[in-house]
C-alpha cells in the first residue's frame, strides 16, 4: 500500500511542474511585449518599457525567469496585484476561506443528493420514481448554474425575501450558493450511481447473494454499494474540480469575496500576477484532491493496489 | 495513385463490404427510432432551428433598435416575454441570440474535432513514442477541470466571442483525441488494415480511408453532446463578460444583461436561461439516443 501512494505521488510530479510551466508561460504567450502588462494601459515610452522589463527581471533568459518563478512561489511569493499594489498572497488568504466554504457545502450536498438519487433510482428501475428522478438528473446536467443561481436569487431572495441576496460570512449567505452549486453537480453523479448499481446488481455475486436468502438490506449494504462505490469515487474526486470551476461562476452571481470571482475580475482587468496565483492554487488543489481520490480508490479495492 | 490502377481497385474492394458498412447505420437509425427521448429531442431541436432561422419572420420586431418607451414591458400581449431596458422585444432577441449561441456550440465543437481527430489518429494509428508523448499531453491537459483551462485561453488571448469559442474547442479537444485513439487502436488490429498496407497503401490513405470512418461513430455521438456542453460553457464565458459583447444579443450575455434588472424584470433573465436550457436538454436527449444507438459502449 505504502509502496502505491509513494509511486502515485512521483507521479504527481510531472503534473505539477507542467502547471507551473503552463502558468509561468501565459505570461508570456499574451500577444506583444509582457512588460506592458506590467506598465498598465497607459502610453508608455520605450525606455520606460525597459525600465520595467529591467526591473521585473524580464530581459532575462526565459529559463532563468521560470527559475526564478519557481523558487519565489515555493516560498510563497506570487508578486503584487498589479491594481491594488497589495500582495497577492495576502489578497488570496483573504478570499480563499469563502470559497472553501462554498465547495465544501455544495459537495456534501452533491454528493448526498446524488448518491440518494442514484440509488434509489436503480432499485426502483423503470418505475416512476426512476422516471422522475432521471429527469431531475437531465435538467440538471441542462441546466446553467448562472441561471439557475439567478433564479434562486429571484424566488428566495427578492420575491420569498428568505435569504440575503448577495455577499459572503453568515450561513444564510451560504444557502443559496450552495444549493445552486450542490444541486448542479449532483445531477452527474447521481446518472453515474445509478448505472454503478444496476450494473452491479445484474453480477453473479449478487445472485449467490439473494439464493443464500440474504436479506435484500444486507445484500445491498455489503454486496452491492461498496462495488458500486468505486467507479463513483473517482467521479467525485473529479465532480470537486468541476465545483471549483463552478464556484468561479457561482461566486460572480452572488458577489462573494471567493478565490473565483477574484480570478474573473482579474483576467478582466488584465492583472496577471493575480491571475497565475489563482489558476495555480486552483490546480494545485485540484490535483492533491485527485492523488485522495486514487488513494482511496486503492484502500477500497484491493485489485488496483496489487496491480 | 490514379484511381484506375489494378491496384486500387483491389484495394477498393478490401475496403470493406459495403452492404455490411450501411446496416450498421440502418439498424442504428432503427434503434435511434424506438428511443422515445431520442425523437423528443430531435423535434425540439428541430423546432429551435427552425425558429433561430426564421426569427425575421417570426418577429416583426429588429433585435437591437432601441425604443426608451417600450421599456420594461412585462410579458404578454405584443411582446410574449416582455421587453428589456431600452424597450427592445426580448423574445426577438432570444431568437436571433440563438443564432449566435448554436453556432457557438457548433463551431467550438469543430474547433476541438480539428484538434482532437488528428491527434487521436495519429496517437492510435502509429503507436510507440508518438502515442505516448501525445498522450502525455492529453493527460495532462484532462488533468485540469475544462472551464479552468478555458479561462488560462481567455487571460491570455482576450475576452471576446471568438477567443471563447477558442477556448472552449481547445479545453474539449482532449477528450476527442482520447476517444478516437482508442478507436483507431482497435482498428488498426483489423485484417483489412493488414492487407491494405500489404497492397501498398501509405499510412495516410490508410489512416483517412480505413481507420477514419471507424471512428465517426463515436465522433457523431462526442460531438452532439459535446455541442451542448459548448452552448453551456460558453454561455457561462459570456455571462462573466468574458465571451459575447453587447449589443451581441448572445444568450449567456442576454442573461447577464438581465441579471442587473432581476428586480424589476425577471423575465429578462429568466427566458434567456429557459432557452439555453431547452436547447442543451434537446441536444442531451438526442446525444444519448445516439450514443444508445450507435456506440452502446460509450454509455456511463
Amino acid at each position: 500500500m505504502l509502496q502505491y501512494i509513494a509511486k502515485r505521488l512521483l507521479l504527481t510530479i510531472p503534473t505539477i511542474v507542467a502547471i507551473t510551466l503552463m502558468v509561468f508561460t501565459m505570461l508570456h504567450a499574451v500577444p506583444g511585449d509582457p512588460a506592458t502588462i506590467f506598465a498598465g494601459d497607459k502610453n508608455v515610452t520605450p525606455e520606460q518599457l525597459a525600465v520595467v522589463r529591467r526591473s521585473m527581471g524580464l530581459d532575462r533568459p526565459l529559463t532563468v525567469q521560470y527559475l526564478d518563478y519557481l523558487t519565489r512561489v515555493l516560498t510563497g511569493n506570487f508578486g503584487r496585484s498589479l491594481y491594488s499594489q497589495r500582495p497577492v498572497s495576502i489578497e488570496i488568504s483573504q478570499r480563499w476561506p469563502s470559497s472553501a466554504e462554498l465547495a465544501a457545502s455544495a459537495f456534501v450536498l452533491a454528493s448526498t443528493l446524488g448518491l440518494v438519487l442514484g440509488i434509489i433510482s436503480a432499485l426502483w428501475r423503470s418505475t416512476w420514481i426512476d422516471a422522475s428522478a432521471m429527469l431531475f438528473a437531465m435538467l440538471g446536467v441542462s441546466m446553467p448554474i448562472f441561471w439557475l443561481a439567478s433564479m434562486l436569487i429571484f424566488v428566495f431572495g427578492i420575491t420569498l425575501g428568505w435569504f440575503p441576496v448577495i455577499g459572503s460570512g453568515g450561513w444564510n449567505r451560504l444557502v443559496l450558493p450552495a444549493l445552486a452549486l450542490g444541486l448542479i453537480s449532483s445531477a452527474t453523479l447521481a446518472r453515474l450511481v445509478r448505472s454503478s448499481v444496476l450494473e452491479v446488481l445484474s453480477q453473479p455475486f449478487v445472485t449467490t447473494a439473494r439464493s443464500k436468502g440474504l436479506a435484500e438490506f444486507k445484500i445491498l449494504a455489503r454486496h452491492v454499494l461498496k462495488n458500486a462505490f468505486i467507479p463513483v469515487i473517482t467521479v467525485m474526486g473529479l465532480q470537486f474540480g468541476t465545483l471549483l470551476s463552478g464556484a468561479v461562476i457561482t461566486e460572480t452571481v452572488f458577489a462573494r469575496r471567493g478565490i473565483g470571482k477574484l480570478l474573473i475580475d482579474s483576467i478582466l482587468i488584465k492583472d496577471f500576477p493575480i491571475i497565475q496565483a489563482v489558476i495555480m492554487i486552483i490546480s494545485l488543489a485540484y490535483v492533491l484532491i485527485n492523488l485522495l481520490v486514487d488513494v482511496s480508490y486503492a484502500l477500497l479495492d484491493p485489485r488496483i493496489r496489487f496491480d | 495513385m490514379p484511381s484506375s490502377t489494378p491496384a486500387s481497385a483491389s484495394i477498393d474492394a478490401v475496403e470493406a463490404p459495403q452492404a455490411r458498412g450501411r446496416s450498421i447505420w440502418r439498424d442504428a437509425l432503427v434503434r435511434l427510432r424506438r428511443s422515445r427521448g431520442a425523437i423528443l429531442g430531435a423535434v425540439i431541436l428541430a423546432v429551435i432551428i427552425a425558429a433561430v432561422l426564421g426569427a425575421g419572420v417570426l418577429s416583426p420586431y429588429d433585435p437591437l433598435a432601441v425604443d426608451a418607451s417600450t421599456g420594461f414591458i412585462p410579458p404578454g400581449g405584443a411582446h410574449p416575454v416582455g421587453t428589456d431596458i431600452l424597450g427592445r422585444d426580448l423574445g426577438t432577441r432570444i431568437l436571433y441570440g440563438g443564432r449566435l449561441s448554436l453556432m457557438t456550440g457548433i463551431i467550438s465543437v469543430s474547433f476541438a474535432l480539428v484538434i482532437g481527430v488528428p491527434l487521436g489518429l495519429a496517437s492510435g494509428y502509429y503507436g510507440g513514442n508518438v502515442d505516448r508523448l501525445l498522450m502525455r499531453v492529453v493527460d495532462l491537459m484532462l488533468t485540469f477541470p475544462g472551464i479552468l483551462l478555458a479561462l488560462v485561453i481567455i487571460a491570455v488571448l482576450g475576452p471576446s466571442l471568438l477567443n471563447a469559442m477558442i477556448a472552449v474547442g481547445i479545453s474539449a479537444s482532449p477528450t476527442y483525441a482520447r476517444v478516437v485513439r482508442s478507436t483507431a487502436l482497435a482498428a488498426k488490429t483489423e485484417a483489412y488494415i493488414e492487407a491494405a498496407r500489404a497492397l501498398g497503401c501509405s499510412s495516410l490513405r490508410i489512416i483517412a480511408r480505413h481507420i477514419l470512418p471507424n471512428t465517426i461513430a463515436p465522433i457523431i455521438v462526442l460531438g452532439t453532446l459535446g455541442v451542448a456542453g459548448a452552448i453551456i460553457a460558453a454561455a457561462a464565458l459570456s455571462f462573466l463578460g468574458l465571451g459575447a459583447q453587447p449589443p451581441q444579443p448572445e444568450w449567456g450575455a442576454l442573461l447577464s444583461e438581465g441579471r442587473s434588472y432581476l428586480r424589476r424584470a425577471w423575465w429578462m433573465t429568466a427566458f434567456p436561461g429557459l432557452a439555453i436550457m431547452v436547447t442543451v436538454l434537446a441536444i442531451n436527449l438526442l446525444g444519448d439516443g445516439l450514443r444508445d444507438a450507435l456506440d452502446p459502449r460509450l454509455r456511463t
